[in-house]
């Protein structure tokens, strides 16, 4: 359960990126978070990552207020939130399994269970045959199944995608988002910040609408709205 | 932790040392002199301390006599100064016996004193008080500078003042060299660790999305600074002790052929290797540490 309570943000130059925002999420939801750009939703995810913190306003996850975790907390906390970018941030010299192998080891989890846990998640995301490939050897999409895999793979129960689909063709894309919707049949909330209006329209799943920073729009099996 | 992090750790930590090859040398030199700096100054002050303890334990007070002095009045002053409290023995040394030990000490340049002798003889007559022990000494000088027949008192404990005064400049003046080297030795290690911090911000950043502590983090530093330390402390000690051993092999004179000269024996080297080899390593890994922990916590924003 996540949940924003009279969030708001505003940036050291002043640049008001939320305003007074409240959303709740349940577990095993999955939220498309839309709108054009600045209208917010990154903000919104950047806080759920705790990336930044809000000006103002309590973030409650999974019971516990985000906005109060001790600094030592952070990386604990982080643990079972999964994140997927744009731009993949994928390691340049670490194969595909050692890239998702290395979010196993960071979390100390023993050999055995990485071992097997990373076959595993490879072969989910349909990557099994690229376990060696380094990322500039693979499409945009492989990279991107290859962070899907790496987010995953220490089983958060949080998955945040922020724009995973925004540097691949439409049909990759597609691919991608079969896999996001996988993940979210196994339990994962999945939040995705987006403005393709096309997978959200053909996803049919709750969308939540900002625009200058606040939420005008929150509709159970949604569609893009246009900006007009 | 695991071992098995620690040895990922290590096996990291050394292999940035390899990528930023320059930054590291830089490093090592600048923790490798401050340590040679330090060496050179504990060496010398062990020796000098070493040569006034030799002086002390020699207690001996040395009476210049006025030459105009003849036989009879020289007797006198024997007869008294050898009923002092605490002087167990007087040697007589006449200004002959004085400048034909001086031509000896000369050796080959002996001959420089050639034409000195007999009436032209520049050199008092003089006495060697062997003192029982140093706490007599005060007493004794006082009545010996009472007689008039004296012209000068010569004792050792003067001599033993001025190393010891050379010793604490020496230790002062070094201490600053050192503190100075390890400052700059600091600010090249921070530059390194910021390099290393600023060619991997990809990495550490996705790090910490992925929920990797601080300390997981910065291990790898840390043990790149210790490294680095020993590194240091290794090559600081060959240069010091390499040193030494090439001084005491080449110094005849200093290595005491010359009983006359051998309180200025150099301490032999093993004296001295493990103590200094023990700081050197303390040091520079401290030194090492220390930098990559302030670096890492300023650059890493963790």
């Amino acid at each position: 359960m996540i949940q924003f309570k009279n969030v708001s943000k505003v940036y050291a130059n002043g640049t008001k990126a939320l305003s007074n925002i409240n959303l709740s999420i349940t577990n095993g939801e999955f939220v498309f978070l839309v709108g054009a750009s600045g209208a917010g939703k990154t903000t919104a995810v950047k806080l759920i990552t705790k990336e930044i913190e809000p000006s103002q306003g309590e973030i409650i996850v999974n019971g516990k207020d985000i906005t109060k975790l001790k600094k030592k907390e952070i990386p604990y906390y982080r643990r079972n939130i999964g994140v997927v970018f744009q731009d993949f941030r994928l390691l340049p010299d670490k194969t595909v399994y050692e890239n998702v192998a290395f979010a196993m080891e960071i979390v100390e989890a023993r050999d055995r269970d990485i071992r097997r846990q990373v076959p595993n998640v490879l072969g989910m995301v349909g990557l099994a045959s690229k376990a060696d490939s380094y990322p500039h050897q693979l499409s945009g999409g492989e990279q991107q199944r290859a962070a899907l895999a790496r987010a995953i793979v220490n089983n958060p129960s949080v998955l945040v995608a922020d724009e995973p689909t925004g540097n691949l063709d439409p049909e990759t894309a597609m691919d991608i988002m079969r896999i996001i919707n996988m993940i979210n049949h196994r339990g994962t909330t999945v939040i995705m910040a987006t403005h393709a209006s096309e997978i959200v329209n053909a996803m049919k799943k709750r969308v939540v609408t900002f625009k200058r920073g606040v939420i005008i729009r929150d509709q159970e099996k949604g569609g893009y709205m246009d900006e007009d | 932790m695991k071992i098995r992090t620690f040895r990922k750790f290590f096996k990291e930590g050394v292999k940035n040392i390899f990528r930023n090859r320059v930054m590291s040398f830089a490093s090592i030199a600048a923790i490798m002199s401050a340590l040679f700096i330090l060496g050179v100054v504990l060496i010398l002050a062990l020796n000098l301390e070493h040569i006034a303890g030799g002086i002390e334990s020699k207690v001996e007070i040395t009476i210049f006599l006025d030459k105009s002095l003849g036989i009879a009045q020289t007797r006198a002053v024997i007869n008294q100064v050898e009923n002092f409290d605490g002087v167990y023995e007087v040697v007589y040394i006449s200004k002959e016996e004085g400048l034909a030990e001086w031509k000896q000490d000369l050796g080959e340049k002996g001959s420089l004193l050639e034409g000195y002798e007999g009436r032209s003889n520049p050199l008092p007559d003089k006495l060697i008080l062997k003192i029982e022990k140093p706490e007599y000494v005060e007493g004794i000088i006082t009545k010996v500078r009472a007689i008039p027949e004296v012209d000068k008192v010569n004792y050792s404990r003067e001599v033993v003042d001025t190393i010891s005064k050379i010793v604490r400049t020496a230790r002062i003046v070094g201490l600053v060299i050192v503190i100075l080297l390890i400052a700059v030795a600091m600010i090249i290690i921070n530059n390194t660790i910021k390099i290393t911090v600023y060619s991997r911000r990809r990495e550490i950043n996705i790090m910490k999305y992925i929920g990797a502590t601080d300390s997981y983090i910065r291990w790898p530093y840390i043990i790149e600074g210790f490294t680095l330390g020993v590194f240091a402390a290794i090559l600081a000690g060959a240069l010091v002790f390499g040193g030494y051993k090439f001084i005491l092999n080449k110094g005849g004179l200093l290595s005491g052929d010359n009983s006359f000269l051998s309180v200025f024996k150099l301490l032999p080297m093993e004296m001295m290797l493990y103590d200094i080899g023990l700081i050197f390593l303390l040091v520079g890994c401290g030194v090492g540490v220390l930098a990559s922990i302030l670096s890492t916590k300023k650059h890493l924003n963790v």
